[in-house]
């Protein structure tokens, strides 16, 4: 998580207006799932790569991790749609029998499966996108911006910013705790990590007791009002990303004939 | 009419575990005045601060600010801590935005005032604590001491009459802890209240224009730096050490050195010149010795 949130902060398009990278995405996703053609899927997967690594500047070998971590889930996913249960058919490419059952591949869900693998890649590409060019910082102020209820924004700040303090107080626990051994075997381990979490829990609480006070001392009234920093538009982003979208439209509609 | 900008009488407090963290405080402090407060962990200090700006309401007493005891109707309190802030001791409890702008505007934006006001006071009290280079960068990637003159900066931005700060100087660098001196001055400066609550008995020393002593929720002795800490029996019975510009002073006194006349100084350039002038005047080489002492 870290990394991905420090190249959020540092990279080629920071400076761009948090709307644009956020409608690009978005757009581009919807756009993706809709359209079902390999070729659609194809071209914005090399897209987004090409916009994060040439534009953004975040290392191909980083991206590339990146992109094997769903793999797994993707592959087994798309197996299940592969394999087709059936009778003694004559459709199947290659299939077995267990039993009474006919388990096998035929032309149509293989197509399917190798469709729905690059859509859902393509689909992945584009919140990677967001969230590798785009700090979580701004991405509220743009759902802010989207009316989405305060509620939820405020949660959303309080839980992104103290994360990390969260995370670094385990960090901590965990480093005092194996100082002392404390992961030495298994059970120990086991041991350890209910007493890490349980303090955690606690910790947790009473530091939003601890925030309550502190933001009571600012004249808290019940809602998180900030100042949210002013970003231009840029007309040749939004001129580029809207072609690209127009791009991604014609070919999904070239190749499927329909979008949907 | 009196100058006082915080008056406590009296006031005691009881946590609901039962605990008695404050028997009966009273005291005051004036206008523009820099205020230490020692004390053990424990001693009341922190729950003390609370009461200043009506987040604890005492069990008995009153609190009264610039002459007029506090209310605690949500108007009341909200004028109150407008005028009164608080720095509390861990940075990460007080900073809710990961944003540094965002942070500081928070205080400002409560008190109704418009965009560009807000603006205009976060930079300048991101000027003042020296971080104005920081405004893009996410509070998690913020050393301790960068995030303690952010929640500084965050209640500066309110511009208060009297600051509050829980132990400004715990887990600082001795650099740090002498810059963080020197913002407070330049805070009081500008004719804020500063009160603080430390361990360092050299700072309170130094930089304080009265110390208060605190001890099992009691205050036990209060007064200017150089009186309070020239008494042994005080010290002793508050586990507190003496500062190392008195114990130098008092040396000196002993060996003669010093006429009897001379008060104690109260920083180390003072020392220095205390030397230098009894070195002249006695034509005792002692540079040599006193170079020992750092």
């Amino acid at each position: 998580m870290l990394p991905i949130d420090r190249h959020a902060y540092s990279n080629g398009l920071s400076s761009s207006h948090p709307a644009e990278k956020f409608a690009f995405s978005i757009i581009t996703l919807v756009i993706c799932i809709c359209a079902s053609d390999l070729t659609t899927s194809l071209a914005v997967i090399l897209t987004m790569a090409g916009v994060v690594v040439l534009r953004a500047g975040i290392p191909l070998g980083f991206y590339l991790k990146l992109m094997t971590i769903p793999m797994s889930f993707l592959v087994i996913g798309v197996i299940t749609v592969a394999v087709s249960v059936g009778g003694a058919s004559a459709n199947f490419l290659y299939s077995f029998t267990v039993g009474a059952v006919t388990l096998g591949v035929t032309a149509d869900s293989l197509t399917l499966a190798v469709n729905l693998f690059f859509k859902s890649l393509g689909a992945v590409s584009c919140l990677y996108f967001l969230s590798l060019t785009t700090p979580m910082v701004e991405i509220i102020l743009v759902l802010k911006r989207l009316h989405v209820p305060p509620i939820i924004i405020e949660l959303m700040r309080l839980i992104y910013r103290f994360l990390f303090v969260l995370a670094d107080v385990a960090g901590q626990m965990h480093t005092a705790q194996s100082s002392r051994l404390g992961y030495i075997s298994l059970k120990r381990g086991y041991s350890s990590l209910g007493h890490l979490i349980t303090n955690l829990f606690v910790k947790a609480y009473r530091q939003a007791d601890n925030l309550s006070v502190t933001l009571m001392s600012r004249c808290y009234k019940g809602d998180l009002n900030v100042l949210e920093p002013e970003y231009a538009f840029s007309k040749k982003n939004i001129m580029l990303m809207g072609a690209a979208d127009t791009a991604f439209i014609i070919l999904s509609v070239l190749h499927g004939g329909h979008l949907f | 009419m009196n100058d006082y900008i915080i008056e406590s009488q009296n006031l005691c407090f009881r946590y609901n575990d039962g605990t008695k963290a404050l028997k009966g405080i009273s005291l005051a402090i004036n206008k523009g005045e820099k205020v230490a407060f020692l004390g053990a962990n424990g001693a009341g200090k922190s729950t003390f601060f609370l009461h200043l700006n009506g987040i604890l309401r005492p069990g008995k007493g009153k609190v009264i600010f610039d002459g007029e005891e506090i209310r605690y109707d949500h108007r009341s309190l909200m004028q109150l801590r407008r005028n009164i802030g608080i720095v509390f001791q861990d940075p990460d409890n007080q900073i809710f935005s990961s944003n540094v702008l965002q942070e500081i505007s928070f205080g400002p934006l409560n008190l109704g005032l418009s965009k560009q006001e807000v603006r205009k006071r976060a930079d300048a009290a991101m000027e003042a604590t020296n971080i104005s280079d920081l405004i893009n960068r996410p509070v998690h990637f913020l050393s301790y001491g960068q995030k303690k003159r952010v929640a500084i900066a965050g209640v500066l931005a309110m511009h208060p009459r009297v600051i509050i700060l829980d132990e400004p100087t715990a887990g600082l660098d001795p650099r740090l802890t002498l810059q963080m001196a020197e913002l407070f001055d330049k805070i009081n400066k500008k004719g804020v209240t500063i009160i603080i609550s430390t361990h360092d008995v050299d700072l309170a020393y130094s930089w304080a224009d009265r110390v208060f002593i605190m001890n099992q929720g009691r205050i036990t002795c209060d007064g200017r730096p150089e009186k309070v800490f020239i008494q042994k029996n005080v010290l002793k019975e508050n586990d507190l050490t003496s500062p190392w510009l008195l114990d130098v002073y008092k040396e000196l006194k002993r060996k003669g050195w010093l006429a009897d006349h001379v008060s104690p100084p109260r920083t180390k350039d003072d020392l220095f010149s205390l030397i230098n002038q009894a070195g002249g005047e006695a034509e005792i080489s002692l540079m040599p010795k006193v170079s020992l002492i750092k």
